[in-house]
């Protein structure tokens, strides 16, 4: 045989060989490695935008808390639902042989953070298990309940921490050996806002609310949930949109009434009620004013809103006069007058908001056109549009500065520390409103709905008013919650009126009334009527 | 016919006179030579009274043999002539003049008559061949030259004709060669066979029919003869390849032309053998190679190759899974492996 020959008959089996060789799997790897895939059915970016991952390995050896070292953390921002399944891997110790681990995921809104300050576990609590005061808002620091992240012996841990009552906070065990490599689902469902896992008692929320159940640990299969089907297809199941049913079931305004009872429809959803963190917006003017400071996620199935304030013809046609009423209306309301309540007789004011209206009355009003006072949530809701993707500041959008021609605010004998807008005084209805100013220009103060006048004209009361601690919304079920009268002792009203100033206006602008004061019944103060949609 | 005849009775006396002639001379010891040439003398009378001419030939040659005599030497031609064979006739006249003195003025004159009758009857064959210098036989006889090369002068044809004596079948050690390629030779008339031969190319045989007097002309182009060679080879059947052409296996046999040949023979697990044969035409070489066994190289071995690539090959995997780094940890979407 030839040279060549003999080297064209070795390089053929050597080149079979290496295609032999190249289709043999390769080795396992060298690591133990678990993939871990993170599902959910919140919305993204609306209520989970931020998952938030904490790793700590199961260990008695000396600095573990509570037999955990913390061994790793990372928050990543997800920026809508196709990104989930979210998926990431931990890897044992290239030393060990097995390893237990215990890993934390905490999804939820983005920005929605406290200061880190250890492990502060508050146990959820029902209205009906005790007293609002025992509801444990904030348990104090423990120096105790410390676990900090060491990297390399330096303190490595995260500064902040998800707010517990805007996340779903939810713990897995795993065990990885050397050499293999497994993959787990990891379900977080909308289900379990706010309900924080306990990371001493091994426990957490797999899918109801306030229920802690112990860890679920590695192997067990459950099936993955679809981001964005909360609270509509999954959880509440709550209707949201405003189709043609609920079109056909909206009050169209009554001819007689000028059309001042027509309704709005409200789509439901979801979103954040209460302050969002510390770098949130707000413009306190006195204590009593403020976001709650324990903000939650809400959700309102959706309900028709007045378009405008409850007029003074609706009022006389609902034929629930007042004596008390009338008594307190009895002055007229004219230029020269301090007092703007628009129900005496001595000039009709049918399409003016009605003012000087006790708080049990109005509410009466309500439910004769069978509705209710708005919730705080709800007047929150409407007001910072979060029925849509993207709330805002105020009805109109962000933007807070308002010019008197855009809403009907600082008219009258305001304080000189406000700007003001001239007479006339007292509120306005839609045909006055540009009043004495000469140029004629609509009311901006409508929300995207064009529902009108939640910022200006007057205060609205609304049928909640949440204690500043925010316990008693902390305590209830997300789901359209209320915290009336017998619960905090005093109703609240929203919004600004026609006699605050421009410099007030925020969107979490709050005015509490004890319900024992005299404030109870004032002519910058009125309402609208919500109505729930079946 | 009647003349003939009566000249042949003629004859027949004149042998008969010359016999008795012959008998009276002769002496001594020489007498029992002498007592046989007169008996064949007296054979070849008889025959030649017969006309039995071939035979009577050859009794007088052996009593010429016995004794020779320009008389019977005479006899000779005479019956030579008598058969057609005029060349030799013409032969044995000269000899019988040469001792004209003893024979009888009668024949002597009939000798030279004879002889200036021959060379009108001979016929003539003008031969030219190519290649020159081929010998030419006339039925089997070598020619010889009538004329020294002074005589007929360098560049000109050769003057020849047949020799007494027939040729065997190889060429006579005297035959003559043409040189130049172009003879003039004399022929006995009637049918002649002509050979021309030249060592190296196919002989040429002409078939001629001539008659008396006449003059033949033949250009003969010899064809070169192939060389045979035979080839054996040990072991045996060794590929042979002449010149590059494969032509069998050994042992065979195969013409090829003369020339300088370049023969080689191979076989497996075999030094090819080669070698380069000057053949020569119409000859037969025989060539036996003896193949030296190869000392096989490793290198040469496929399989060699493919250990040692399997060697290097797994030695590669082994260095690669003993080195190589780890696999690559897997951080999914989030591109990120807690504990990495």
């Amino acid at each position: 045989m030839t040279l060549v020959c003999a080297a064209r008959r070795s390089l053929s089996l050597l080149l079979a060989s290496a295609a032999v060789l190249g289709g043999v799997p390769s080795c396992a790897p060298s690591r133990g490695e678990l993939l871990i895939a993170v599902y959910t059915d919140l919305p993204s970016p609306q209520l989970a935008s931020s998952l938030r991952i904490d790793v700590y390995r199961v260990s008695g050896d000396i600095g573990s808390w509570n037999g955990l070292i913390w061994t790793d953390s990372q928050s990543f921002f997800i920026d809508s639902n196709a990104r989930f399944p979210a998926t990431f891997g931990l890897a044992i110790s290239p030393d060990a042989s097995e390893e237990d681990y215990l890993i934390r995921a905490r999804l939820g809104p983005d920005g929605a953070n406290r200061d880190y300050q250890g492990e502060r576990f508050s146990p959820p609590m029902r209205r009906d298990e005790g007293s609002l005061d025992d509801v444990l808002m904030s348990p104090p620091v423990d120096a105790e309940n410390y676990p900090r992240l060491l990297r390399n012996g330096v303190d490595g841990s995260p500064l902040h921490e998800p707010i517990p009552s805007l996340v779903v906070d939810s713990l897995r065990f795993v065990r990885i050996r050397q050499g293999e490599r497994t993959q787990v689902t990891w379900p977080l469902a909308g289900e379990c806002i706010g309900t924080q896992a306990d990371l001493v008692g091994r426990r957490s929320c797999v899918n109801t609310e306030h229920e802690l159940t112990t860890l679920v640990s590695v192997g067990e299969d459950t099936p993955p949930l679809k981001a964005g089907t909360w609270p509509q297809a999954a959880g509440p199941h709550i209707k949201t949109e405003c189709d043609a049913a609920a079109e056909a079931l909206r009050r169209k305004g009554t001819p007689a009434l000028d059309g001042l009872d027509e309704e709005v429809c409200v789509p439901g959803g979801a979103f954040i009620y209460g302050r969002r963190g510390p770098d949130d917006q707000v413009i306190p003017l006195d204590a009593l004013k403020g976001e709650p400071e324990f903000p939650q996620i809400v959700i309102l199935p959706r309900f028709y809103v007045d378009k405008f304030e409850y007029s003074v013809g609706r009022w006389r046609a609902s034929n629930l006069r007042s004596s008390t009423m009338e008594l307190n209306n009895a002055k007229t309301l004219s230029p020269d007058t301090e007092s703007a309540c628009t129900a005496g007789n001595v000039i009709q004011r049918d399409r003016y908001p009605l003012t000087c209206v006790p708080r049990d009355f109005a509410q009466q009003l309500c439910h004769a056109s069978g509705g209710a006072l708005l919730t705080d949530a709800q007047w929150t809701y409407v007001a910072t549009n979060a029925f849509a993707p993207d709330a805002t500041l105020t009805p109109w959008g962000n933007r807070l500065e308002i010019s008197c021609e855009g809403a009907w605010l600082s008219h009258g004998s305001a304080p000189d520390t406000f700007a003001q807008c001239g007479r006339p005084f007292g509120p306005t209805d839609e045909t006055v409103f540009n009043g004495l100013i000469s140029t004629p220009l609509r009311s901006v103060d409508r929300n995207g709905l064009g529902v009108l006048h939640l910022e200006g004209n007057v205060r609205e009361i609304v049928d909640a008013m949440e204690r500043t601690d925010g316990r008693c919304f902390l305590a209830s079920t997300r789901l359209d919650p209320t915290c009336g009268r017998q619960e905090t002792g005093r109703f609240g009203t929203r919004g600004s009126s026609w006699a605050a100033g421009l410099v007030s206006l925020n969107r979490r602008d709050r005015h509490a009334v004890d319900l024992d004061t005299d404030d109870e019944v004032v002519d910058t103060t009125g309402f609208r009527c919500a109505r729930k949609s079946e | 016919m009647k003349r003939r005849a009566r000249r042949g009775h003629a004859y027949g006396w004149a042998c008969l006179v010359g016999a008795a002639v012959v008998a009276i001379a002769v002496p001594g010891r020489a007498e029992d030579a002498l007592a046989v040439a007169r008996h064949d003398f007296d054979v070849g009378t008889a025959a030649s009274r017969e006309e039995r001419w071939s035979d009577a030939v050859v009794a007088f040659e052996h009593a010429y043999a016995a004794k020779p005599h320009p008389l019977t030497a005479f006899n000779i031609g005479v019956c030579l002539r008598a058969t057609g064979n005029l060349l030799e006739a013409e032969q044995r006249f000269h000899v019988a003049l040469q001792s004209e003195s003893q024979l009888p003025t009668n024949l002597v004159q009939d000798a030279r008559d004879y002889l200036r009758e021959i060379p009108v009857r001979l016929a003539t064959l003008d031969l030219e061949v190519t290649p020159a210098d081929a010998v030419v036989s006339i039925d089997g006889r070598s020619l010889g030259s009538r004329a020294t090369d002074a005589e007929r002068g360098a560049g000109s044809r050769a003057l020849l004709e047949p020799k007494a004596a027939p040729t065997s079948a190889g060429l006579a050690a005297d035959a003559t060669a043409i040189p130049y390629g172009k003879a003039d030779i004399r022929l006995n008339p009637g049918v002649r066979l002509v050979l021309v031969r030249k060592p190296g190319f196919e002989p040429t045989v002409l078939s001629l029919s001539i008659g008396p007097g006449a003059t033949v002309e033949r250009h003969v182009n010899l064809t070169q003869q192939n060389a045979r060679l035979h080839l054996t080879s040990f072991p045996e059947r060794a590929v042979v390849r002449i010149d590059g052409v494969d032509v069998g296996a050994a042992p065979l046999d195969i013409e090829r032309p003369s020339g300088a040949h370049k023969v080689v023979l191979q076989q497996d697990d075999f030094e090819p053998y080669e070698t380069t044969l000057v053949l020569s035409p119409g000859t037969r070489s025989d060539l036996h190679a003896k193949l030296t066994r190869r000392r096989v190289s490793l290198a040469s071995r496929w399989w060699f190759w493919t250990a040692i690539g399997v060697v290097v090959a797994t030695a590669t995997v082994t260095t690669y899974v003993l080195t190589r780094p780890p696999t690559p940890l897997d951080g999914g979407g989030l591109n990120w492996v807690a504990g990495r």
